[in-house]
Protein backbone atom coordinates (compact mmCIF):
# COMPACT_ATOMS: atom_id res chain seq x y z
CA UNK A 1 0.00 0.00 0.00
CA UNK A 2 1.26 3.22 -1.12
CA UNK A 3 0.21 6.53 1.04
CA UNK A 4 -0.03 9.59 -1.14
CA UNK A 5 0.21 13.46 -0.63
CA UNK A 6 -2.34 15.70 -2.36
CA UNK A 7 -2.38 19.47 -2.03
CA UNK A 8 -6.19 21.24 -2.67
CA UNK A 9 -6.11 24.92 -3.68
CA UNK A 10 -9.76 25.75 -3.24
CA UNK A 11 -12.21 25.19 -0.62
CA UNK A 12 -14.44 22.84 -3.18
CA UNK A 13 -12.71 21.42 -5.94
CA UNK A 14 -12.16 18.04 -7.77
CA UNK A 15 -8.44 16.97 -8.01
CA UNK A 16 -6.68 14.94 -10.81
CA UNK A 17 -5.04 12.23 -9.09
CA UNK A 18 -5.45 9.65 -12.24
CA UNK A 19 -0.89 9.85 -13.31
CA UNK A 20 -0.55 9.54 -9.38
CA UNK A 21 -2.16 6.60 -8.58
CA UNK A 22 -1.40 4.66 -11.70
CA UNK A 23 2.68 5.50 -10.89
CA UNK A 24 1.78 4.10 -7.60
CA UNK A 25 0.20 0.72 -9.22
CA UNK A 26 3.19 0.69 -11.19
CA UNK A 27 5.27 1.11 -8.40
CA UNK A 28 3.99 -2.17 -7.22
CA UNK A 29 4.31 -4.49 -9.57
CA UNK A 30 1.32 -6.06 -9.36
CA UNK A 31 0.16 -7.51 -12.74
CA UNK A 32 -3.59 -8.43 -12.03
CA UNK A 33 -6.18 -7.66 -9.72
CA UNK A 34 -7.81 -4.58 -7.88
CA UNK A 35 -6.67 -1.36 -7.19
CA UNK A 36 -8.47 0.14 -3.82
CA UNK A 37 -7.75 4.21 -3.65
CA UNK A 38 -9.06 5.63 -0.38
CA UNK A 39 -8.84 9.00 1.01
CA UNK A 40 -8.20 9.40 4.39
CA UNK A 41 -10.21 12.41 5.64
CA UNK A 42 -13.83 12.55 6.40
CA UNK A 43 -14.32 15.97 4.32
CA UNK A 44 -13.04 14.66 1.19
CA UNK A 45 -14.35 12.18 -1.45
CA UNK A 46 -12.71 9.83 -3.92
CA UNK A 47 -14.99 9.65 -7.52
CA UNK A 48 -14.62 8.76 -11.00
CA UNK A 49 -15.70 10.94 -13.46
CA UNK A 50 -14.84 12.64 -16.57
CA UNK A 51 -11.61 14.52 -17.63
CA UNK A 52 -13.48 17.76 -18.34
CA UNK A 53 -12.83 21.37 -16.02
CA UNK A 54 -16.25 22.62 -17.02
CA UNK A 55 -17.77 19.19 -15.37
CA UNK A 56 -15.37 19.48 -12.53
CA UNK A 57 -16.78 22.96 -12.00
CA UNK A 58 -20.45 21.89 -12.18
CA UNK A 59 -19.83 18.77 -9.76
CA UNK A 60 -18.22 20.77 -7.25
CA UNK A 61 -20.96 23.47 -7.38
CA UNK A 62 -23.53 21.13 -7.07
CA UNK A 63 -22.39 19.47 -4.33
CA UNK A 64 -22.17 23.23 -2.57
CA UNK A 65 -25.98 23.56 -3.62
CA UNK A 66 -27.76 20.44 -2.67
CA UNK A 67 -25.51 20.58 1.31
CA UNK A 68 -25.59 24.35 1.73
CA UNK A 69 -23.44 25.89 4.15
CA UNK A 70 -25.67 28.10 5.83
CA UNK A 71 -28.35 25.80 7.71
CA UNK A 72 -28.82 23.94 11.05
CA UNK A 73 -26.28 21.02 12.06
CA UNK A 74 -26.24 19.57 14.82
CA UNK A 75 -22.54 19.03 14.32
CA UNK A 76 -21.84 23.05 14.72
CA UNK A 77 -20.96 23.02 18.28
CA UNK A 78 -17.85 23.36 20.49
CA UNK A 79 -15.94 20.68 19.67
CA UNK A 80 -14.06 19.97 22.72
CA UNK A 81 -11.89 17.09 21.52
CA UNK A 82 -10.18 19.69 18.91
CA UNK A 83 -10.24 23.29 20.97
CA UNK A 84 -12.54 24.52 18.37
CA UNK A 85 -16.04 25.22 16.87
CA UNK A 86 -16.80 22.67 13.99
CA UNK A 87 -18.30 24.30 11.58
CA UNK A 88 -18.18 22.18 8.38
CA UNK A 89 -20.65 19.66 9.02
CA UNK A 90 -21.67 20.75 5.38
CA UNK A 91 -18.01 19.09 3.92
CA UNK A 92 -18.77 15.79 6.06
CA UNK A 93 -22.07 14.94 4.40
CA UNK A 94 -21.04 16.31 1.00
CA UNK A 95 -17.81 13.24 1.74
CA UNK A 96 -20.73 11.07 2.82
CA UNK A 97 -23.13 11.20 -0.37
CA UNK A 98 -19.78 10.77 -3.12
CA UNK A 99 -18.05 8.16 -0.90
CA UNK A 100 -14.00 7.61 0.53
CA UNK A 101 -13.14 5.16 -2.24
CA UNK A 102 -13.11 3.74 -5.31
CA UNK A 103 -11.78 0.01 -6.24
CA UNK A 104 -10.67 -0.24 -10.17
CA UNK A 105 -9.64 -3.18 -11.50
CA UNK A 106 -6.08 -4.64 -12.71
CA UNK A 107 -5.10 -6.15 -15.69
CA UNK A 108 -1.65 -7.03 -17.42
CA UNK A 109 -0.24 -4.58 -15.20
CA UNK A 110 -2.54 -1.57 -16.36
CA UNK A 111 -5.34 0.38 -14.15
CA UNK A 112 -8.97 -0.47 -16.40
CA UNK A 113 -10.14 2.80 -16.68
CA UNK A 114 -12.93 3.79 -19.63
CA UNK A 115 -11.03 6.13 -21.89
CA UNK A 116 -13.08 9.47 -20.42
CA UNK A 117 -12.85 8.03 -17.08
CA UNK A 118 -10.70 10.13 -14.47
CA UNK A 119 -10.25 9.52 -10.99
CA UNK A 120 -10.22 12.51 -8.72
CA UNK A 121 -10.01 13.62 -4.87
CA UNK A 122 -13.13 15.69 -4.00
CA UNK A 123 -11.63 18.29 -1.56
CA UNK A 124 -14.42 19.47 0.65
CA UNK A 125 -13.33 21.61 2.72
CA UNK A 126 -9.81 23.40 1.59
CA UNK A 127 -7.53 24.48 0.75
CA UNK A 128 -5.66 21.51 2.48
CA UNK A 129 -2.23 18.98 2.17
CA UNK A 130 -4.11 15.77 2.06
CA UNK A 131 -3.44 12.48 1.94
CA UNK A 132 -5.00 9.09 0.50
CA UNK A 133 -3.99 5.23 0.12
CA UNK A 134 -3.77 3.23 -2.54
CA UNK A 135 -3.66 -0.33 -2.24
CA UNK A 136 -3.30 -2.99 -4.92
CA UNK A 137 -4.12 -6.10 -4.20
CA UNK A 138 -3.03 -9.10 -6.52
CA UNK A 139 -0.49 -11.44 -8.40
CA UNK B 1 -4.78 44.66 0.16
CA UNK B 2 -6.63 42.69 2.20
CA UNK B 3 -4.23 41.70 5.95
CA UNK B 4 -5.65 39.39 8.37
CA UNK B 5 -4.53 40.83 11.57
CA UNK B 6 -5.10 37.67 13.79
CA UNK B 7 -3.49 34.32 13.36
CA UNK B 8 -1.72 32.23 15.60
CA UNK B 9 1.72 30.82 14.77
CA UNK B 10 0.56 27.89 17.09
CA UNK B 11 0.66 24.96 15.30
CA UNK B 12 2.56 25.48 12.22
CA UNK B 13 3.89 22.29 11.12
CA UNK B 14 7.31 23.40 10.18
CA UNK B 15 7.71 24.55 14.25
CA UNK B 16 5.46 21.75 16.11
CA UNK B 17 8.54 19.30 14.06
CA UNK B 18 11.51 21.46 15.27
CA UNK B 19 9.63 21.69 19.04
CA UNK B 20 7.44 19.17 19.67
CA UNK B 21 5.96 20.91 23.05
CA UNK B 22 4.27 23.49 21.23
CA UNK B 23 1.75 20.28 20.87
CA UNK B 24 1.63 20.50 24.76
CA UNK B 25 1.76 24.12 25.20
CA UNK B 26 -1.13 24.17 22.70
CA UNK B 27 -3.06 21.69 24.32
CA UNK B 28 -2.51 22.76 28.01
CA UNK B 29 -2.38 26.65 27.33
CA UNK B 30 -4.60 27.39 24.69
CA UNK B 31 -6.80 23.91 24.59
CA UNK B 32 -5.92 23.91 21.01
CA UNK B 33 -5.95 20.26 19.46
CA UNK B 34 -6.24 20.51 15.88
CA UNK B 35 -3.48 18.62 13.62
CA UNK B 36 0.01 21.06 12.38
CA UNK B 37 -1.03 22.58 9.13
CA UNK B 38 2.21 23.61 7.05
CA UNK B 39 2.27 26.96 6.83
CA UNK B 40 1.14 26.42 3.02
CA UNK B 41 -2.02 25.88 4.14
CA UNK B 42 -2.33 29.15 5.32
CA UNK B 43 -0.84 30.75 2.48
CA UNK B 44 -3.66 28.53 0.40
CA UNK B 45 -6.44 29.95 2.97
CA UNK B 46 -4.96 33.76 2.52
CA UNK B 47 -4.41 33.48 -1.61
CA UNK B 48 -7.95 32.56 -1.89
CA UNK B 49 -9.37 35.52 -0.32
CA UNK B 50 -6.92 37.25 -2.15
CA UNK B 51 -5.31 38.22 1.96
CA UNK B 52 -1.67 40.36 0.95
CA UNK B 53 -0.61 39.66 4.89
CA UNK B 54 -1.34 38.12 8.08
CA UNK B 55 -0.08 39.14 11.50
CA UNK B 56 1.74 36.48 13.33
CA UNK B 57 0.92 36.69 17.13
CA UNK B 58 2.87 34.71 19.99
CA UNK B 59 1.72 34.59 23.57
CA UNK B 60 4.75 34.95 25.97
CA UNK B 61 3.16 32.47 29.29
CA UNK B 62 7.00 32.27 30.48
CA UNK B 63 6.54 33.10 34.06
CA UNK B 64 3.06 31.06 34.20
CA UNK B 65 3.40 28.23 31.53
CA UNK B 66 5.52 28.57 28.13
CA UNK B 67 6.61 30.29 25.48
CA UNK B 68 4.91 29.32 22.42
CA UNK B 69 6.17 30.28 20.29
CA UNK B 70 8.90 32.47 21.12
CA UNK B 71 9.54 35.79 19.55
CA UNK B 72 12.66 34.27 17.42
CA UNK B 73 10.20 31.41 16.10
CA UNK B 74 7.99 34.25 14.93
CA UNK B 75 10.92 36.52 13.77
CA UNK B 76 12.07 33.57 11.25
CA UNK B 77 9.00 32.18 10.27
CA UNK B 78 8.54 36.21 8.97
CA UNK B 79 11.85 36.46 7.09
CA UNK B 80 11.54 33.04 5.26
CA UNK B 81 8.02 33.75 4.01
CA UNK B 82 8.81 37.34 2.44
CA UNK B 83 6.13 39.56 2.15
CA UNK B 84 3.16 37.36 3.39
CA UNK B 85 3.57 37.89 7.66
CA UNK B 86 4.03 40.65 9.60
CA UNK B 87 5.33 39.30 13.01
CA UNK B 88 4.46 40.63 16.51
CA UNK B 89 6.25 39.74 19.99
CA UNK B 90 4.88 38.70 23.30
CA UNK B 91 6.42 39.26 26.56
CA UNK B 92 5.23 38.15 29.42
CA UNK B 93 4.40 41.29 31.89
CA UNK B 94 4.78 39.48 35.27
CA UNK B 95 8.42 38.76 34.43
CA UNK B 96 8.81 43.22 35.24
CA UNK B 97 12.64 44.51 34.16
CA UNK B 98 13.04 40.83 31.72
CA UNK B 99 9.75 42.15 29.81
CA UNK B 100 11.20 45.28 28.82
CA UNK B 101 14.48 44.31 27.65
CA UNK B 102 12.94 41.61 25.29
CA UNK B 103 10.35 43.74 23.98
CA UNK B 104 12.99 46.58 23.12
CA UNK B 105 14.94 43.43 21.72
CA UNK B 106 12.24 41.98 19.97
CA UNK B 107 11.85 45.55 18.61
CA UNK B 108 15.37 46.27 17.38
CA UNK B 109 16.94 42.91 16.89
CA UNK B 110 13.89 40.78 15.48
CA UNK B 111 12.03 43.44 13.48
CA UNK B 112 8.91 42.25 15.33
CA UNK B 113 6.69 45.20 14.71
CA UNK B 114 3.83 45.36 17.50
CA UNK B 115 3.12 43.20 20.81
CA UNK B 116 0.43 40.84 21.62
CA UNK B 117 -0.93 40.40 24.98
CA UNK B 118 -3.23 37.95 26.58
CA UNK B 119 -4.15 39.06 30.15
CA UNK B 120 -6.15 35.30 30.70
CA UNK B 121 -3.27 33.05 29.35
CA UNK B 122 -0.84 35.60 30.71
CA UNK B 123 -2.03 35.89 34.41
CA UNK B 124 -1.56 39.50 34.99
CA UNK B 125 -3.79 42.53 35.27
CA UNK B 126 -3.69 45.17 32.29
CA UNK B 127 -3.89 48.00 34.59
CA UNK B 128 -0.99 46.91 36.64
CA UNK B 129 2.03 49.14 37.25
CA UNK B 130 4.04 46.25 35.01
CA UNK B 131 1.60 46.69 32.40
CA UNK B 132 1.63 50.17 31.87
CA UNK B 133 5.65 50.04 31.90
CA UNK B 134 5.25 48.43 29.18
CA UNK B 135 2.58 50.27 27.44
CA UNK B 136 4.90 53.25 27.71
CA UNK B 137 7.75 50.98 26.11
CA UNK B 138 5.68 49.87 23.19
CA UNK B 139 4.42 53.75 22.94
CA UNK B 140 8.06 54.88 22.58
CA UNK B 141 8.91 52.06 20.37
CA UNK B 142 5.68 53.03 17.65
CA UNK B 143 4.57 49.50 18.41
CA UNK B 144 0.72 49.11 18.03
CA UNK B 145 -0.48 46.41 21.04
CA UNK B 146 -2.82 43.93 20.30
CA UNK B 147 -4.75 42.42 23.52
CA UNK B 148 -7.01 39.80 24.25
CA UNK B 149 -10.30 40.48 25.29
CA UNK B 150 -13.36 38.69 26.16
CA UNK B 151 -13.72 35.21 27.08
CA UNK B 152 -11.55 32.37 25.96
CA UNK B 153 -12.72 29.01 25.63
CA UNK B 154 -10.91 27.44 28.28
CA UNK B 155 -12.14 27.56 31.41
CA UNK B 156 -8.48 26.78 33.18
CA UNK B 157 -8.15 31.03 33.62
CA UNK B 158 -9.78 33.44 35.10
CA UNK B 159 -10.65 35.88 32.20
CA UNK B 160 -11.67 38.93 35.58
CA UNK B 161 -8.68 40.36 33.25
CA UNK B 162 -9.95 40.47 29.78
CA UNK B 163 -12.83 42.80 30.52
CA UNK B 164 -12.61 45.72 27.48
CA UNK B 165 -13.56 48.57 29.75
CA UNK B 166 -10.59 49.19 31.88
CA UNK B 167 -8.47 49.53 28.47
CA UNK B 168 -10.36 52.73 28.59
CA UNK B 169 -8.37 54.40 30.71
CA UNK B 170 -4.90 53.29 28.98
CA UNK B 171 -5.98 54.43 26.05
CA UNK B 172 -6.96 57.95 27.09
CA UNK B 173 -3.54 58.05 28.90
CA UNK B 174 -1.78 56.98 25.83
CA UNK B 175 -3.14 58.53 23.18
CA UNK B 176 -0.27 57.86 20.67
CA UNK B 177 -0.22 54.13 21.27
CA UNK B 178 -2.59 51.99 19.02
CA UNK B 179 -4.16 49.37 20.99
CA UNK B 180 -6.79 46.59 19.38
CA UNK B 181 -8.87 45.19 21.74
CA UNK B 182 -9.37 41.47 19.64
CA UNK B 183 -12.10 39.56 19.43
CA UNK B 184 -14.36 42.90 19.85
CA UNK B 185 -14.28 41.98 23.48
CA UNK B 186 -17.08 39.04 22.98
CA UNK B 187 -19.59 38.76 25.12
CA UNK B 188 -19.15 42.53 26.18
CA UNK B 189 -18.82 43.62 22.83
CA UNK B 190 -20.86 47.17 23.29
CA UNK B 191 -17.75 47.67 25.91
CA UNK B 192 -15.45 47.56 23.31
CA UNK B 193 -17.40 49.26 20.85
CA UNK B 194 -17.98 52.34 23.81
CA UNK B 195 -13.87 52.32 24.48
CA UNK B 196 -13.27 52.38 20.63
CA UNK B 197 -15.94 55.18 19.92
CA UNK B 198 -14.28 57.25 22.62
CA UNK B 199 -10.68 56.62 21.90
CA UNK B 200 -9.51 56.97 18.68
CA UNK B 201 -6.43 55.22 19.14
CA UNK B 202 -8.05 51.95 19.56
CA UNK B 203 -8.65 49.62 17.22
CA UNK B 204 -11.17 46.63 16.66
CA UNK B 205 -10.71 42.92 15.41
CA UNK B 206 -13.34 40.25 14.10
CA UNK B 207 -11.87 37.41 15.27
CA UNK B 208 -14.20 34.70 17.33
CA UNK B 209 -16.27 32.02 17.05
CA UNK B 210 -17.26 32.35 20.13
CA UNK B 211 -20.83 32.57 19.13
CA UNK B 212 -20.78 29.60 16.52
CA UNK B 213 -19.83 29.41 12.90
CA UNK B 214 -18.40 32.78 11.60
CA UNK B 215 -22.00 33.33 10.00
CA UNK B 216 -23.63 32.63 13.20
CA UNK B 217 -21.20 35.03 15.08
CA UNK B 218 -21.39 37.78 13.56
CA UNK B 219 -24.91 37.87 12.52
CA UNK B 220 -24.83 37.80 16.36
CA UNK B 221 -22.86 40.83 16.41
CA UNK B 222 -24.81 42.79 14.30
CA UNK B 223 -28.08 42.09 16.26
CA UNK B 224 -26.36 43.50 18.86
CA UNK B 225 -24.80 46.79 17.09
CA UNK B 226 -26.63 47.47 14.63
CA UNK B 227 -24.48 47.53 10.96
CA UNK B 228 -25.19 51.30 10.72
CA UNK B 229 -23.64 52.05 13.56
CA UNK B 230 -20.73 49.77 12.85
CA UNK B 231 -20.16 52.29 10.01
CA UNK B 232 -20.97 55.18 11.75
CA UNK B 233 -18.52 54.39 14.72
CA UNK B 234 -16.14 51.79 14.17
CA UNK B 235 -15.93 51.20 10.78
CA UNK B 236 -12.80 53.40 10.00
CA UNK B 237 -11.15 50.86 13.07
CA UNK B 238 -12.69 47.75 12.96
CA UNK B 239 -10.21 45.55 11.09
CA UNK B 240 -10.30 41.90 9.80
CA UNK B 241 -9.22 38.86 12.29
CA UNK B 242 -9.77 35.46 11.71
CA UNK B 243 -7.92 34.02 14.85
CA UNK B 244 -6.80 31.19 12.16
CA UNK B 245 -6.23 28.29 13.30
CA UNK B 246 -9.21 28.34 15.44
CA UNK B 247 -11.02 28.91 12.41
CA UNK B 248 -10.11 28.53 8.23
CA UNK B 249 -9.11 31.67 6.96
CA UNK B 250 -11.42 31.77 4.40
CA UNK B 251 -14.22 30.94 6.53
CA UNK B 252 -14.12 34.01 8.57
CA UNK B 253 -13.45 36.01 5.60
CA UNK B 254 -16.54 34.68 3.70
CA UNK B 255 -18.91 35.71 6.72
CA UNK B 256 -17.36 39.26 7.09
CA UNK B 257 -17.50 40.15 3.63
CA UNK B 258 -20.96 39.16 3.05
CA UNK B 259 -21.87 41.86 5.66
CA UNK B 260 -24.32 44.18 4.15
CA UNK B 261 -21.77 47.35 4.79
CA UNK B 262 -21.26 50.37 2.68
CA UNK B 263 -18.35 49.29 0.07
CA UNK B 264 -15.44 51.58 1.67
CA UNK B 265 -16.52 50.80 4.79
CA UNK B 266 -16.47 47.06 3.60
CA UNK B 267 -13.14 47.53 2.18
CA UNK B 268 -11.63 49.68 5.12
CA UNK B 269 -12.43 46.67 7.75
CA UNK B 270 -10.77 43.86 5.03
CA UNK B 271 -7.56 45.94 4.13
CA UNK B 272 -6.79 49.68 5.17
CA UNK B 273 -8.21 49.95 8.62
CA UNK B 274 -5.15 47.66 9.52
CA UNK B 275 -2.35 49.87 7.87
CA UNK B 276 -3.54 52.52 10.36
CA UNK B 277 -3.36 50.13 13.15
CA UNK B 278 0.37 48.96 11.49
CA UNK B 279 1.45 52.51 11.13
CA UNK B 280 1.25 52.39 7.09
CA UNK B 281 -1.03 54.76 6.36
Amino acid sequence: MERLSVKSERSTELVRITDEVRRSVEMSGLKNGIINVFTLHTTTAITINENDANLEEDIARFMTKIVPEDDTYAHHSFYRKDGRMAVNAYSHIRASLLGANVTLPLQDGKMILGARQNIYLVELDGPQARRLAVQVIGE
Amino acid sequence: MWLDVHVHPLLFKELTEKRPELLRAADEIFDLRTSPQPISTLLGEMDLCRIERSILLPVNCEKSHACMPSNEEVAQTVRRQGSRFVGFSSVDPNTGQDALRELRRSHDELGLRGLKLNPALQNFDPTSPAALEIYREAERLEMPILIHTGITFSNRFSIRYNQPLPMDDIARKHPKLRICLAHMGWPWVWDAVAVAVRNPNVYLDTAGTFAGTPLETIRQITSLIPVRAIENVVGNRLMFGSDYPRIEVNKMFAAISGLPLRKDVLEAILGENALGFLGEA
